[in-house]
C-alpha cells in the first residue's frame, strides 16, 4: 500500500522551504529567497499557505527601519516532513 | 498621433492575450479557466522555483539539494565577532595600563567595563545582518550563542560579587576578573573551536586558559602582580585565542566565497 503524499509538501517551493528550513533553526525570508531563487510574490505566497497549515512558524520583526520575516518549522511541520519523506520512500527503492 | 497610440495599444493588447492563449494551451490549461491563471505562470515563468508539482524522485533531490545548501553553515561566516571583543579587550587594557601608570588613580580600572559595555552592544547589533544579507541560525549557532551567553552571564555575576566584596567587606579581589578573563574565556573559545572545527580557537583557548591557571596558582602563591607581566599576558592570550582567530576565520571565509561565487569578490568579512 503505498502512502499517500502530503499535497501541501508535493510543491516544488513549498517543498524547498520546508528542506531549508528543516537544516537549520530558522531563516529570514532573504536567505530563503537566495536560496531558492523565487520571486518575493511567489515565496510570500508559499510561505503564507505553509504559514496557515501550521507548517511553519512566522515572527515579523523590526530590524532598524526595516522589518524582517523570520521562520521556522514547526513541530507538526517537522512531523508532516518526516512523514512526506517516508512516503516517498514507499514509493521509490531506496 | 492619438489614433496612432490606440492603434499601438489594441495592437499590443491582442499580442499580449494571444500570448498568455498560446502558454496556457502549451500548460494544458483551458484559457476559460480563470483560477488556473495563477498556477499557470507560475509553474511557466518562475525561473527555477515554482509550485508545480514534482516526481517522486525531483522530490528527494530537491529535499538534498537544499539540505546541502544549508551544509556549509555549520562553520563560521566571519571572525568579525572574534576581532571586535579581542581588540576591544586589548584596547580597553592598554588604556587602562597608561592612564593607572600616569596618575596612579585606581578610579581608571572601571574603564575594563567598556569591554562588557561596547562588546555587548557589538554583539546584539549584529546578530542580524545588514540590509540584503540573509539571516539564519542553526543548531550550531545556537550551541555557541548560548555558551557565550552563559559566559557574559558569568562575568556579570562575578562584577558584582567583586563590588559587593569591595564595598562589604573592603577587600579587592579583582584578581579573579582577570582569572575569569583567561580562564573561562580561554575555554569558551576553544570549545567553540571544537564545535565549528576551527583549530586556532581551539589551540589559543587552551593557551589562555593554561595561562589563567598559572595566574591563579601564582596568585595564591601571593606571587606579586605587576603590571609588567600581566599586561602583556593578558594582550597575548587575547590576541592568540581572538585575534589570529578571527582573521583566520576570515580568510578563510574569503576564500570560500571565491571558490563559491569563482570571482573575486570581497567577502562581507573584513
Amino acid at each position: 500500500m503505498l502512502a499517500e503524499l502530503d499535497p501541501l509538501l508535493h510543491s516544488q517551493l513549498r517543498l524547498a522551504i520546508v528542506s531549508l528550513l528543516m537544516g537549520v533553526e530558522e531563516a529570514d525570508f532573504v536567505f530563503l529567497r537566495e536560496k531558492t531563487q523565487a520571486t518575493a510574490g511567489n515565496l510570500s505566497v508559499q510561505i503564507d499557505k505553509l504559514s496557515n497549515a501550521n507548517y511553519i512558524e512566522v515572527l515579523k520583526l523590526q530590524s532598524g527601519k526595516r522589518p524582517r520575516t523570520i521562520c521556522r518549522m514547526t513541530r507538526e511541520g517537522r512531523k508532516a516532513f518526516e512523514n512526506y519523506v517516508e512516503a516517498l520512500k514507499s514509493y521509490l527503492p531506496i | 498621433m492619438g489614433v496612432a497610440l490606440s492603434g499601438t495599444s489594441i495592437s499590443f493588447f491582442i499580442q499580449t492575450v494571444y500570448f498568455i492563449n498560446q502558454n496556457l494551451l502549451v500548460l494544458g490549461v483551458r484559457p476559460d479557466q480563470p483560477q488556473h491563471l495563477g498556477k499557470a505562470f507560475l509553474s511557466k515563468f518562475s525561473i527555477i522555483m515554482n509550485t508545480q508539482e514534482m516526481t517522486r524522485q525531483e522530490s528527494l533531490d530537491l529535499i538534498a539539494e537544499m539540505i546541502e545548501s544549508t551544509k556549509h553553515r555549520y562553520h563560521l561566516n566571519d571572525g568579525n565577532i572574534f576581532l571586535f571583543w579581542g581588540y576591544l579587550s586589548v584596547a580597553t587594557c592598554l588604556l587602562v595600563w597608561a592612564l593607572l601608570s600616569l596618575t596612579a588613580n585606581p578610579l581608571f580600572n572601571l574603564l575594563w567595563l567598556l569591554i562588557p559595555i561596547f562588546g555587548g552592544l557589538y554583539t546584539v547589533f549584529q546578530k542580524y545582518p545588514k540590509k540584503n544579507k540573509g539571516y539564519v541560525k542553526t543548531f550550531t549557532d545556537r550551541i555557541i550563542g548560548t555558551l557565550w551567553s552563559l559566559i557574559g552571564s558569568f562575568a556579570w555575576v562575578l562584577l558584582i560579587i567583586c563590588f559587593a566584596v569591595q564595598f562589604f567587606f573592603g577587600h579587592g579581589v579583582w584578581f579573579i576578573m582577570l582569572v575569569y578573563a583567561f580562564l573561562v574565556v580561554g575555554i569558551g573559545s576553544a570549545v567553540t573551536g571544537i564545535v565549528v572545527q576551527e583549530r586556532s580557537l581551539v589551540v589559543g583557548g587552551c593557551f589562555s586558559a593554561i595561562a589563567g591557571s598559572l595566574f591563579l596558582i601564582a596568585q595564591l602563591m601571593h606571587f606579586p602582580m605587576k603590571a609588567m607581566w600581566v599586561v602583556p599576558l593578558y594582550i597575548v592570550c587575547f590576541m592568540v585565542m581572538m585575534v589570529v582567530p578571527g582573521h583566520i576565520i576570515n580568510a578563510k571565509a574569503r576564500r570560500q566565497s571565491t571558490v563559491e561565487t569563482g570571482t573575486n569578490a570581497p567577502s562581507h568579512a573584513c
